[in-house]
């Protein structure tokens, strides 16, 4: 038990420590670091979980100092999935960028311009210096943001949920500026979004602890509970509160119409960032409005009017994302408007949670639901689905960076074949579209399975409307993304001659082991479609209900 | 082998259909990372799966058709719902029908594919395929069935577009696009009937709790078996749902040998005849008053298929309506709802299984051999090709229904349970449709006999293997030859022979008293 | 007439002493949304990045009148002396933080007018990969006003 607590702060304090830590250290040294890092936390997140699974949720004061100053860890089914996921996505993803250096951005090096080089990214003169391949700033960003993210997962009160998103922010707007110069716009507009988001969010927090006199989560939940059981509740304050807080979240997770700064952001990122900040980053912040919404502010049902305009923006999402998926002919925007799509899927829940009853079936012959099953079906599906988004989004980001560096571009006509010569990454792929499709086997197929009978108990048919539209949405771009690659001939009779590639053709990373991470990551889309009685399980250990 | 199972425990018993889906599933695994030269190795690999696969399902026949054993393996997917792999006569019937055609058709693709490249990518997403038709087969209910028919989608897309031509490729898009909303209707049905009754487990004569809600709420379940019939009749290939199937012609011989004799279509229809006998069963769906509606579908995509594969120059498009036009026998004989109809029916799944799949063996040596690609272009080839073309013409005869052939025992169990059911105007959609199929197949086997070769243009009389003694005759490479060969040769077979002791009509029959008592 | 007189007194003393917190919630308010319309608004970054200081100054204003009202009305820890220590500490934190997003977005903005100001010149003559660098830039802040 000691040893299990022990883990809750170590998960937290050891990527923060390696952080601090790699600064001093050269760039291999950084990178050994960052390797014995990810595995020290994919050591410590396991006890966490089976623990958790065990049944029993767990807490520690961190430093001995109480709440409300005190910093308090906490782990419950939601933070223990989220962090295991974390933990798998991270580890793997360190493992490629230990792996492929070149992947980690472009930094620049005094030196005269290097022809070769140089064209690489513009013709003219710049500031003198050479681009280069490979960045080691990207350890201690990215360690700093994994300790980040475990903070906010495991946090058991707002105020440190604030500043593990804060981390978290800070860490990937600098991550997305490793990309080089093209990168930087997309990283300053990512800045000024994250900075906003974070505002609403601490004046809504503020306006929490304004009313319940608490930040911990589990405390102010009773509270509020306890006032809107009063007859003259005046519950104002919170409803302004969750409309900050979901408002600063929404613009976090990127949710229609607040979407549009993901894309250059996640599509210029490196080859390494963009699946972090993809399946993990914006995951923080629906960790955190699902706190929120569940555990802080319950089924309130003032929040009516809030929880319609969110899953009305779920759905637009759906919509919006994939249509401009669709036109996109360039790999990685695709995908970062495939995200946007599948972001909308985590905001279709919100009007289940304010009317969790099973009134569409009741007295039908053989109907076996509970009240309790809806919401346990919508918490179970979203998160099924969110984090089978983490592993397929990851998966996917990873194979077209590693297309893009193999190819010098990402165009999806100029890499037409490309499958002939790397049938592993267009298999990872097919794997992960399989989970982002949402099709049998996959966590994505577990959790649309459990969202729509919710849905269905519910009576909320419109769901499942949208989850068609949704599924056949998706199928149709990434099929666009990926059936070019297997082009073989342009005609029957001739080969096809694919674009130079770029980089080095001797660049051992590229062909070598490194393929094996997104497959890796799209195996574990597939296989963990067998997870879904037990993630309905795990999530059952300290849920609101 | 068969007493080697008998005297086998009981608790091993429920592994077998385990072990038959991980056996292609591990073959897979294993075929994928294989380098592309290693020949030698993923034949082995592929061969021995396959064998162990037919062995273990010739074990189990005695077993559960003989002693009424059910084999049966779970394990917890979605809360309230498992993954359920149970072995019933039909599942067997289905298993068997692929495990075997699995083998045969691993030999064929073996030669077929022989110097092409990405060969570990083929056998690897066919092994795949084979997995997701046993495990079709061996659904115990409806989620599991699902979970495999999507599998089966997925796996088949790669197989499709295998060639990566433009061509491919296309009708590789168009025919996930069909496939997947097909998949999406079933899945809609699924969950709405998953909410109404639970975890639909198959059951003769219909699911728990499928027959009190036709009762008590005939509209959810008629929409229901629409989404569900819907859904799988896009694989099946039913009037208007069947336009992606003869686009698909453009993959390797193999796939569509497996395509249309056994994995995608066949599906399909196993899956209509699964949602009909053992979700519905066959008095709650008389009750919706779906089969007559169900019948007159069947029936017309029956003479729509034969009539458009008439106007087909095209061998293997030629072959595709007729795909089209004999798996809707199988929903016939099962909507009329008699045993001699529902045998017809069900027998027809194997029957027409080892028909078409010689047919399509043929059609690829053909193209293979002399570049034959239309019926034109057949001329004389009987000559030169004469095996292959005595298998053709003993594949055309069945699908005609000319005794002694397999097609003839499906089509008089279908004809005489048409007299015996309310539909005897069904008896004239048979004869129509036999006319048509003679129309269709018996141009060919006239042009592959009847017509001299000498008279046919020198430059179509391009070869791969010329015999000296004798320029005209070549000499087909053995691996795509024997196949074809056995599958004719069975076709011949389970029509001489249909009246012995497992014999896939006395299993069909088995089948047909079990689901009508 | 006296309860009338008493009311209207005890609410004139409630009105000027809410009215100085209130005060501060509206002026935090309005210096919020005033920096955020012109942080969504201008084009110029250290413009943007200036308005996003004054946004976030506003907001912490609005957390500080919140801290001053909860001490008063006293049901939360630490009241009595003016300001909830809690709150003090989220504004705080919040600053710093808020410090540390400027200085990022600083360096990141003269990386990206560095590179402008050399490209500058040449954009007139050399319509290339610098031509659309310097768009990027501009149809970037071109969609964040949409």
């Amino acid at each position: 038990m000691s040893l299990t607590l022990f883990c809750l702060g170590a998960v937290v304090l050891v990527p923060l420590l390696a952080s601090a830590l790699s600064v001093l250290l050269g760039s291999v040294a950084r990178r050994v670091l960052g390797v014995i890092t990810s595995a020290a936390v994919l050591g410590l997140s396991t006890p966490i979980l089976v623990q958790v699974t065990s049944g029993q949720t767990l807490e520690l004061a961190l430093g001995g100092f109480e709440s409300p100053l005190g910093i308090t860890l906490r782990a419950d089914g939601l933070s223990a999935l989220f962090l295991a996921m974390t933990a798998v996505v991270g580890a793997v993803v360190s493992c490629y960028a230990a792996a492929r250096p070149a992947s980690t951005g472009k930094r620049l090096v005094p030196g005269t311009p290097d022809r070769d080089a140089d064209k690489q990214h513009h013709r003219h003169t710049e500031p003198p210096g050479v681009w280069r391949a490979g960045h080691a700033g990207f350890w201690p960003l990215w360690l700093g943001c994994w300790s980040g993210l475990n903070a906010v997962f495991l946090s058991g009160d707002l105020f440190n949920t604030y500043v593990g998103l804060e981390l978290v922010g800070l860490t990937a707007v600098a991550l997305v500026a490793l990309g080089g110069r093209d990168a930087w716009p997309a990283a300053l507009r990512y800045l000024f979004i994250a900075v906003l988001g974070s505002l609403l969010f601490l004046i809504g927090v503020a306006l929490i602890y304004s009313v319940t006199g608490t930040l911990d989560i589990i405390d102010s939940g009773e509270i509020i509970t306890g006032l809107a059981a009063e007859d003259d509740a005046d519950l104002a304050a919170v409803v302004l509160a969750l409309c900050l807080i979901s408002l600063g979240l929404a613009l976090k997770v990127a949710l229609v119409p607040l979407h549009r700064w993901l894309i250059p952001a996640h599509s210029s990122a490196p080859s390494a960032v963009s699946p972090l900040l993809s399946a993990l980053v914006i995951k923080a912040a629906l960790f955190v409005l699902l706190r929120v919404w569940l555990w802080v502010a319950g089924p309130l049902p003032e929040l009516a009017i809030l929880a319609w305009v969110l899953a009305g923006m779920g759905a637009a999402a759906i919509l919006v994302g994939s249509v401009m998926a669709l036109r996109q002919t360039r790999l990685k925007p695709l995908i970062a408007y495939s995200t946007v799509a599948q972001v909308g899927y985590w905001f279709l829940l919100l009007p289940l949670l304010l009317d969790p009853e099973t009134s569409a079936l009741e007295g039908q012959p053989g109907t076996t639901l509970d009240d309790g099953a809806v919401l346990a079906g919508a918490l179970s599906g979203t998160v099924a689905l969110a984090l089978g988004h983490g592993l397929a989004k990851a998966s996917l980001f990873l194979s077209a960076g590693h297309l893009k560096d193999l190819y010098g571009t990402d165009e999806i006509a100029d890499l037409r074949g490309a499958g002939r010569a790397h049938p592993m990454l267009v298999m990872s792929m097919g794997l992960s579209a399989v989970g982002l499709i949402g099709l049998p086997l996959s966590l994505g197929f577990s959790g649309k399975w459990l969202l729509a009978t919710s849905a269905v108990a519910a009576g909320h048919y419109w769901m499942l409307v949208v989850l068609v539209a949704g599924t056949l949405f998706s199928a149709a771009y990434l099929l666009k993304a990926v059936a070019p690659l297997l082009v073989m001939s342009e005609d029957d009779q001739t080969e096809l001659t694919l674009p130079q590639a770029q980089t080095r053709p001797e660049d051992p990373t590229l062909t070598g082991k490194a393929q094996l991470a997104p497959f890796v990551l799209g195996l574990l889309t597939v296989l963990t479609g067998f997870l879904g009685v037990w993630l309905t399980g795990v999530l059952e250990v300290g849920a609101p209900w | 082998m068969v007493t080697w199972l008998e005297q086998m425990p009981g608790e091993l018993l429920p592994a077998i259909p385990v072990v038959m889906v991980l056996l292609s599933l591990t073959a897979a695994v294993a075929i994928f990372p294989l380098p592309e030269n290693s020949v030698k190795l993923r034949a082995g690999i592929n061969l021995t799966a396959a064998v162990a696969k037919v062995l273990l399902i010739i074990a189990l026949v005695p077993a559960v058709v003989a002693d009424g054993a059910r084999p049966e393996f779970s394990a917890p997917f979605l809360p309230g719902i498992d993954l359920v792999l149970r072995v019933d006569p039909l599942a067997l019937f289905f298993a068997g029908l692929s495990s075997l055609l699995w083998l045969l058709t691993t030999v064929y693709a073996l030669g077929y594919l022989r110097g092409t490249k990405n060969k570990s990518r083929f056998f690897g997403f066919f092994s795949l395929c084979v997995t997701a038709t046993v495990g079709i087969s061996f659904s115990g209910n409806l989620v599991t069935f699902l979970v495999f028919y999507e599998l089966l989608t997925v796996v088949t897309y790669p197989l499709v577009a295998h060639w990566g031509t433009p061509a491919s490729l296309r009708a590789a898009r168009i025919y996930l696009r069909y496939a997947l909303g097909g998949g999406l209707a079933v899945l809609i049905g699924v969950v709405w009937l998953t909410m109404y009754v639970g975890p639909v487990d198959f059951a003769d004569g219909g699911a728990e709790g499928v027959t009190e809600l036709v009762a008590s709420n005939p509209m959810p379940a008629l929409l229901i078996f629409g989404l569900l019939v819907g859904g799988l009749g896009v694989k099946a290939a039913l009037f208007p749902l069947h336009g992606w199937l003869p686009l698909a012609m453009v993959a390797p011989a193999p796939v569509s040998a497996l395509l249309h004799a056994v994995a995608v279509v066949k599906a399909g229809v196993f899956g209509i005849v699964r949602v009909l006998h053992d979700v519905f069963g066959v008095e709650a769906a008389a009750e919706l008053g779906v089969l007559t509606p169900l019948l007159i579908l069947a029936a017309f995509t029956i003479l729509y298929g034969s009539y458009q594969a008439l106007r087909q120059q095209e061998i293997k498009k030629r072959l595709a309506y007729s795909t089209i036009s004999q798996v809707s026998y199988v929903v016939l004989g099962v909507a009329m709802v008699n045993v001699l109809a529902t045998t017809g029916g069900v027998v027809h799944l194997v029957h027409q299984g080892l028909m078409k799949v010689t047919l399509f063996f043929c059609a690829g040596l053909f193209a293979e051999v002399i570049r034959a690609h239309t019926v034109s272009q057949l001329r004389g080839a009987g000559r030169r090709m004469p095996l292959t073309s005595a298998a053709f013409t003993v594949g055309a005869f069945g699908m005609i229904g000319l005794p002694p052939t397999a097609g003839f025992i499906s089509k008089w169990q279908l004809g005489t349970g048409a007299l015996a059911s309310e539909h005897p105007w069904v008896l004239w959609v048979l004869v129509g449709s036999s006319l048509l199929n003679a129309a269709y197949f018996l141009p060919v086997v006239y042009a592959l006999w009847f017509v001299d070769p000498e008279e046919v243009e020198p430059e179509t009389l391009v070869s791969r293997g010329s015999d000296a003694s004798d320029p005209l005759r070549v000499r087909e490479p053995k691996s795509l030859l024997i196949p074809a060969l056995i599958t004719a040769g069975l076709t011949l077979f389970v029509g001489i022979a249909a009246s012995l002791a497992f014999a896939p009509l006395q299993v069909a029959r088995f089948i047909a008293e079990g689901v009508l008592g | 007439m006296m309860p009338l007189s008493v009311a209207l007194g005890l609410a004139g003393v409630g009105a000027i002493d809410l009215s100085q917190v209130q005060w501060y919630l509206l002026l935090g308010t309005a210096i919020a949304v005033i920096g955020m319309v012109r942080m969504l608004l201008t084009r110029d970054l250290v413009a943007r990045l200036i308005a996003l200081n004054v946004t976030g100054i506003g907001s912490l204003m609005l957390i500080l009148a919140l801290a001053a009202r909860t001490a008063e009305s006293g049901d939360a820890a630490g009241a009595g002396d003016g300001t909830d220590p809690v709150l003090s500490a989220l504004v705080i934190t919040g600053l710093v933080i808020t410090v540390a997003f400027t200085g990022l977005g600083a360096v990141l903005i003269r990386r990206i007018e560095g590179v402008q100001d050399v490209e500058g010149p040449e954009d007139t003559k050399d319509s290339g990969d610098a031509g659309d660098s310097g768009h990027f830039n501009g149809s970037k802040d071109a969609e964040a006003e949409e």
